[in-house]
């Protein structure tokens, strides 16, 4: 990745993301003019504010882009306060943590219907801390899953009452 | 008098106490973790609540929504996750305390704030529920959107950096929550023939997803950065808040108190926009507003105070009219009418008793919650000596287990997971959070009451500037964004002379 | 599509079946906690909450309630409608199965479930300011007639129980055309109605009662073919002008279609004798619906009928999708 001042940093994030909002609220906008009825009777129906949202974010995304290719190499919202914005891991690295994280939550939500509460959290908190994190010491890892899952049954399960997911496969607990 | 001694016995006896306690512990705790909420903890009080004598039973329910009401402060604070809608204000000052090690006087002062604001919307509500109950009559939908929309203006005073970005934010809020069936035509939005969608984003949801799931991945990103794995914060010192420095403030949580339980009282409102509105006049009054989003106390005091008061305020309608305002107070109602007690005019009449009960419950509730949160905020604290990554694997199994059990849904857990990830993206491209919360927080109310009030009118949109409470707010919006746009493209076409005293005003803090 | 998850989820029964317990055929139905699956909050998370509690005494093993809810019902009927037939998952129903089906949301229709038994009904009223000084629909009707303006009446949103009630009313009062249906959610009517917003309207009557006797409203009627007993002085709708109006909603069990008989049997059974509780009746008298035991014959009936009706009246609407 060559190195970009901050300025051409900004200016390329903002053009892309004005770029990708520009076509979501696009995509937005036909898809509510398409298919969803205007409504009858007095008054805005059903359509008005999906699709007056939509064109207004249309208008906005064209404003931020504009804005970005007009920027005269000026930083406009340099992070002033924060730690600076050196991304430690970026490129394929990050993406991979993002779309790990993504997956384990889904997969979280599927395997808590199906195989109950119990089973989905000792997985995804084993897998989490062992190919998401890295963590390399079996101890920790076998300890975290087991002891998160037995300290949230027993309280949210047990003192508290809440319902447990005891999954459908199989009906464990 | 002798009504209120009668009523103290039954409402003071140790059955009734112990009940108003549990039930506020369980509303703290609820409250404190991140994807559960005091509506899923009082949907479980309420099946224990049928068999209770009618004193400890509204006790509980009482207790757990105020104890829910505090403990959303304490994740918000300490992880920068909201526990409920309403504490999602907090989170901009209360984290940033964290972040300077000054997590236990945030806490503590966001207790003592809370317990004020429930107190004087206590007082007030005692004073003048009729005359309260009477003016939010005149709230109509058409006064209610004006009010909404005003709530919305203070997006322009979230988006920190760049107005534009900010707007962005809050239109987008408003779009996801237009997902899902439209409850008053009956008809499905982009639900693209599915039945999973037809539930809609749940607020709870989207908040989880905006706020916890960033939090996880940026945990896992600094663990890769490091050499060696954090030991998370070591400096975890217990330091509350003196009386002097809640003293300090104590105009500030007057009005804020107050501003909280007027809203409160209008039905279609609530805590978030309470605690929003609170915070955007507190900056606004400041005499260091440059120091709001960085951590100032009273960036604290302002939102907690106010989203308590709500809950004084809301029992105004609730009681007087039968009018729940919020999902809480929905759940309440229940529990009143299965002991009998018909909320409305009539409940005053023939029920005095009871009310002084509900009264003196609230305010042992509010001692309770203060206690435990006193005690409670050595322990909370602790949370920041574990290690950031290991804290975000637990987060995960919270916020996994927490969106599944609102609707225990799959489909709101996948839901965490997409918007999650996106949420990330807008932060890496400078998007600010907080205007999209306050978008999907307003937006169903926005658009009901404005098509409810244009259906009134058959069509005509002068109902919109015609009553006194819509000039009034719908002009106050005018004001505020037409300001900030002002300012905005000002500084657009002169942008040195920004950048610099930008500079001067950051450099004259440190 | 339907067919496939469906003999995945056999399959998945099997599975679980030879894995978790081979436990002989014989043992006593339920061995393991009921999942009964709520649609709606309030008033009816509140009845089915009390409900499974009462049922649990009376088997061997726990009813949990579980809270579904979404798309005005029909994201439960799905969920439901997904799992194996085995007992173990039942749905709290209401006439929103037949509303949903055909308003569109959902591709099932009623057909999809086997009844266990009717347990309560609950009919809505139609309130107005006592200051309009109407007394009966008819009185209401000519005031608007005359006035020439048209009728601001509230209700839920459109295809809601409450608002194809309130059309039905508006139907045989003459005033289908001279009427603007303001749909409100959450209680709001009454403040409405105070505050001379709307002309009339019509929800669950738990919401009026206070005012009604505090003599800030009218109720002018019930919705049912007879009085009810939490407002025995107000008459029904027919008696007051509204002629054949008849719109109660029921709610009761179900559970998917092929559940062995034996089995909804045990828990028609159960349900029956929660519904016999002194607890049962004494909360029907405090949030206000019947108690209205039938056993799953006379339910299914019901709801056939109820459901045949509702189509009609949604077609004649332009509801029927």
């Amino acid at each position: 990745m060559s190195r970009l001042s901050p300025e051409q940093r900004e200016k390329r994030r903002d053009l892309i993301f004005g770029s990708l909002l520009l076509a979501f609220s696009v995509v937005w906008t036909g898809t509510v003019y398409f298919t969803v009825p205007v409504g009858r009777g007095v008054g805005v129906g059903p359509q008005a504010f999906p699709l007056y949202l939509g064109a207004s974010l249309i208008g906005l995304s064209a404003l931020l882009l504009l804005n970005a290719w007009f920027a005269k190499g000026q930083a406009m919202d340099v992070p002033d306060d924060e730690e600076p914005d050196m991304v430690p891991i970026a490129g394929w690295p990050l993406a991979r943590l993002i779309v790990s994280v993504c997956l384990v939550i889904m997969a979280y939500g599927y395997l808590m219907q199906s195989a109950g509460f119990v089973i989905a959290t000792m997985l995804v908190v084993a897998f989490t801390l062992w190919v998401v994190v890295g963590v390399r010491r079996p101890v920790l890892v076998v300890g975290m899953s087991v002891g998160i899952t037995a300290v949230s049954w027993l309280v949210f399960g047990q003192i508290l009452g809440a319902y447990i997911p005891r999954g459908t496969w199989i009906s464990l607990f | 008098m002798e009504l209120l001694f009668s009523a103290a016995t039954v409402a003071l006896a140790p059955g009734a106490l112990l009940a108003v306690f549990l039930g506020s512990l369980l509303g703290v705790i609820f409250g404190a973790i991140p994807g559960l909420t005091f509506t899923v903890a009082m949907a479980l009080v309420v099946p224990v609540s049928f068999s209770l004598e009618t004193a400890p039973a509204i006790g509980m329910l009482l207790g757990t929504y105020i104890g829910g009401m505090t403990g959303g402060s304490v994740s918000a604070i300490l992880l920068g996750i909201p526990g409920t809608p309403s504490a999602a204000a907090t989170v901009m000052d209360g984290y940033a305390l964290t972040k300077r090690g000054k997590a236990s006087l945030a806490l503590g002062t966001a207790v003592a704030a809370s317990a004020f604001g429930g107190l004087v919307s206590l007082i007030v509500m005692i004073v003048s529920v009729d005359i309260v109950a009477k003016l939010a009559l005149h709230f109509g939908p058409a006064e209610t959107f004006a009010l909404l929309l005003f709530g919305l203006s203070t997006i322009c005073g979230l988006s920190q950096r760049s107005l534009l970005k900010g707007l962005v934010a809050g239109v987008l809020g408003l779009m996801i929550m237009t997902i899902g069936v439209d409850e008053m035509e009956g008809v499905r939005r982009l639900t693209f023939g599915t039945v999973t969608l037809q539930q809609g984003i749940n607020l709870l949801v989207a908040m989880i997803a905006l706020f916890a799931v960033p939090h996880v991945i940026d945990a896992f990103v600094k663990y890769y950065r490091s050499d060696t794995p954090p030991d998370g914060v070591s400096d975890v010192r217990v330091e509350l808040p003196t009386l002097r420095d809640l003293g300090k403030t104590f105009w500030l949580m007057l009005r804020c108190s107050l501003l909280g339980t007027g809203i409160g009282a209008i039905p279609g409102t609530g805590g978030p926009i309470a605690a929003f509105l609170a915070y955007a006049h507190a900056r606004k009054v400041s005499r260091e507003p440059e120091k709001f989003g960085r951590g100032s106390m009273e960036g604290v005091v302002a939102p907690e105070s106010a989203n308590n008061a709500v809950t004084g305020g809301t029992m105004i309608p609730l009681l007087s009219l039968g009018i729940p305002g919020d999902p809480g107070t929905a759940i309440l109602l229940s529990g009143l009418l299965i002991h009998g007690l018909t909320p409305g005019p009539m409940l005053f009449i023939q029920h005095p008793g009871e009310i002084y009960q509900i009264y003196l419950a609230i305010i042992v509730s509010y001692l309770c919650v203060v206690a435990i949160q006193l005690v409670g905020i050595r322990f909370f604290v602790q949370l920041l000596r574990v290690p950031a990554h290991l804290l975000a694997v637990g987060i995960i199994v919270m916020c996994g287990y927490g969106s599944f059990s609102i609707r225990n849904s799959v489909f709101d857990v996948y839901t965490v997971a997409i918007l999650g990830v996106l949420a990330y993206g807008l932060i890496k491209a400078r998007i600010p959070l907080t205007p999209i919360i306050l978008g999907i927080v307003l937006g169903p109310s926005l658009e009901r009451e404005f098509r409810t009030a244009l259906i009134l009118s058959g069509g005509d949109a002068s109902v919109f500037w015609t009553s006194a409470p819509t000039i009034i707010f719908m002009g106050l919006a005018v004001v505020v964004i037409g300001t900030q746009v002002v300012r905005s493209v000002h500084a657009t076409f002169t942008p040195k002379k920004s950048g610099i005293s930008r500079d001067a005003s950051v450099k004259s803090e440190k | 599509m339907k067919l496939t998850k469906r003999t995945l989820m056999a399959g998945t029964a099997a599975l679980a079946l030879t894995l978790g317990h081979g436990a002989p055929a014989q043992a006593e139905f339920p061995e393991r906690p009921v999942e009964m699956t709520i649609l709606f909050g309030s008033t009816a998370q509140t009845i089915g909450q009390l409900l499974s509690e009462l049922m649990s005494e009376h088997l061997p093993e726990r009813v949990v309630p579980v809270q579904r809810t979404g798309g005005g019902g029909s994201v439960g009927y799905q969920y439901v409608d997904g799992t194996a037939p085995d007992g173990y998952n039942i749905v709290w129903n209401s006439n929103s199965i037949s509303t949903t089906y055909h308003s569109g949301a959902l591709d099932f229709d009623h057909t999809a479930f086997t009844p266990i038994a009717k347990i309560s009904t609950e009919v809505t009223a139609i309130a107005v300011n006592a200051n309009s000084g109407w007394e009966s629909l008819s009185e209401m009707a000519e005031a608007i007639k005359a006035e020439g303006r048209p009728l601001r009446i509230g209700a839920s949103g459109r295809g809601s129980f409450t608002h194809l009630a309130t059309e039905a009313v508006l139907e045989a009062i003459g005033l289908a055309d001279d009427a603007i249906h303001v749909p409100y959610d959450a209680g709001r009517a009454p403040v409405e109605l105070l505050a001379g917003r709307l002309d009339a309207a019509l929800q669950w009557p738990g919401q009026f009662v206070s005012h009604h006797e505090a003599g800030d409203l009218r109720i002018l009627c019930v919705t049912s073919d007879e009085r009810i007993s939490m407002l025995p002085d107000v008459p029904t709708c027919h008696e007051s002008g509204a002629e054949g109006v008849s719109m109660v909603m029921w709610r009761g069990l179900a559970a998917p279609a092929g559940t062995p008989e034996d089995r909804i049997l045990i828990l028609e059974e159960a349900a029956r004798l929660a519904t016999e509780s002194e607890r049962f009746h004494e909360a029907a008298r405090t949030i206000g619906f019947e108690v209205t035991f039938a056993d799953h014959a006379e339910f299914g009936e019901q709801i056939a009928s109820d459901d045949a009706m509702l189509e009609e009246l949604m077609t004649a609407l332009g509801l029927k999708e």
